[in-house]
């Protein structure tokens, strides 16, 4: 009888253990173990998003942003972000060996949360090398499930594999690109 | 009589159009206080005036506008940002675990207890 009684307690103590492991299972899979600020997303997406290009010009081209086949890497930026800021010198570093390297890779700058005029005098103020485009309808977040500024996706042939939340720099661009090539 | 015939179906044109988009933002409200900001604390998106709340407003105006239900733009955040998006978490799966075990564990206790009392009391009345 004492060990009946005791059953429903050693339930809930198997029970409160099993919810502490699973939470503990679900942030320590694949990447996580890299870096807590690598999240594994596996998603298709789709685009069809009205974009202006960041260059400078008020009236610059439109384009539509609807295709990322290859090997993407998507840095979502915010002129008032000051993380953003740092990072770009490691951006335009990392493009200028996706030049000198001949890396099969992308690298676009998506400006989002801001308004226009501050995403061109940023672009004027810090020159990034890297395409540079600006969210007109101001719904790419949404689709990206962007949290804030800045974040990096890691996107292959139209699917988000992962992203790295925070400022990045080429060891970890790097150490992205290394993981894309096992998916 | 003419004219008053056209400055009647302007009018109603008027009030179609007026009572139409009361509708649309009411679905809106409706919609973004079923969704939790996600940089917010505890802040639906209704209430919330970050960055990100008020993109996930103009993605629910663009849907609405598409013709999409509710349940549709629910659904399309749930993939977006998972279950945690929602402010009234759907009780499925491991979460209706999470609901029912404990309560289950309580009352399996109080009942084993109850009949070792009520067991104890017959041994001690003998």
């Amino acid at each position: 009888m004492t060990s009946l009684f005791k059953f429903p307690f050693l339930l809930f103590i198997v029970f409160s253990f099993s919810v502490s492991s699973a939470e503990h299972d679900s942030s320590s899979k694949g990447l996580v173990n890299l870096d807590k600020r690598f999240i594994p997303i596996n998603k298709e997406i789709i685009l069809s998003q009205e974009m202006t290009i960041i260059d400078g010009d008020k009236n610059s081209e439109i384009i539509i942003l609807d295709n990322l086949d290859g090997l993407n890497i998507v840095n979502f930026w915010a002129s008032w972000c000051n993380p953003c800021i740092e990072e770009i010198s490691e951006l335009n570093k990392f493009q200028e060996n996706i030049y000198s390297k001949n890396l099969n890779v992308s690298l676009i700058g998506i400006n989002i949360f801001d308004k226009k005029k501050d995403a061109i005098s940023f672009y004027v103020k810090y020159k990034p090398f890297f395409k540079t485009i600006f969210d007109n309808k101001n719904t790419i977040s949404v689709k990206f499930s962007v949290m804030g500024v800045p974040e990096t996706y890691f996107v292959k042939d139209n699917k988000i594999l992962f992203k790295y939340m925070g400022k990045i720099n080429q060891e970890i661009l790097e150490r992205g690109i290394d993981e894309s090539s096992k998916y | 009589m003419k004219a008053v015939n056209i400055k009647l179906i302007i009018l109603l044109i008027f009030l179609f159009s007026a009572f139409n988009n009361a509708l649309s933002e009411n679905k809106i409200y409706s919609i973004s206080n079923e969704l939790m900001c996600p940089v917010c604390q505890g802040q639906t998106v209704a209430e919330s005036n970050s960055q990100l709340a008020l993109s996930m407003k103009e993605v629910i105006k663009i849907k609405v506008s598409e013709g999409k239900s509710k349940e549709e733009i629910l659904d399309y955040f749930v993939l977006q940002y998972g279950d945690t998006i929602l402010a009234k978490p759907p009780i499925k799966g491991f979460g209706l675990l999470l609901w029912i075990l404990p309560p289950a564990i309580l009352i399996l206790s109080i009942l084993m207890w109850t009949i070792r009392v009520k067991k104890n009391n017959r041994n001690r009345g003998k």
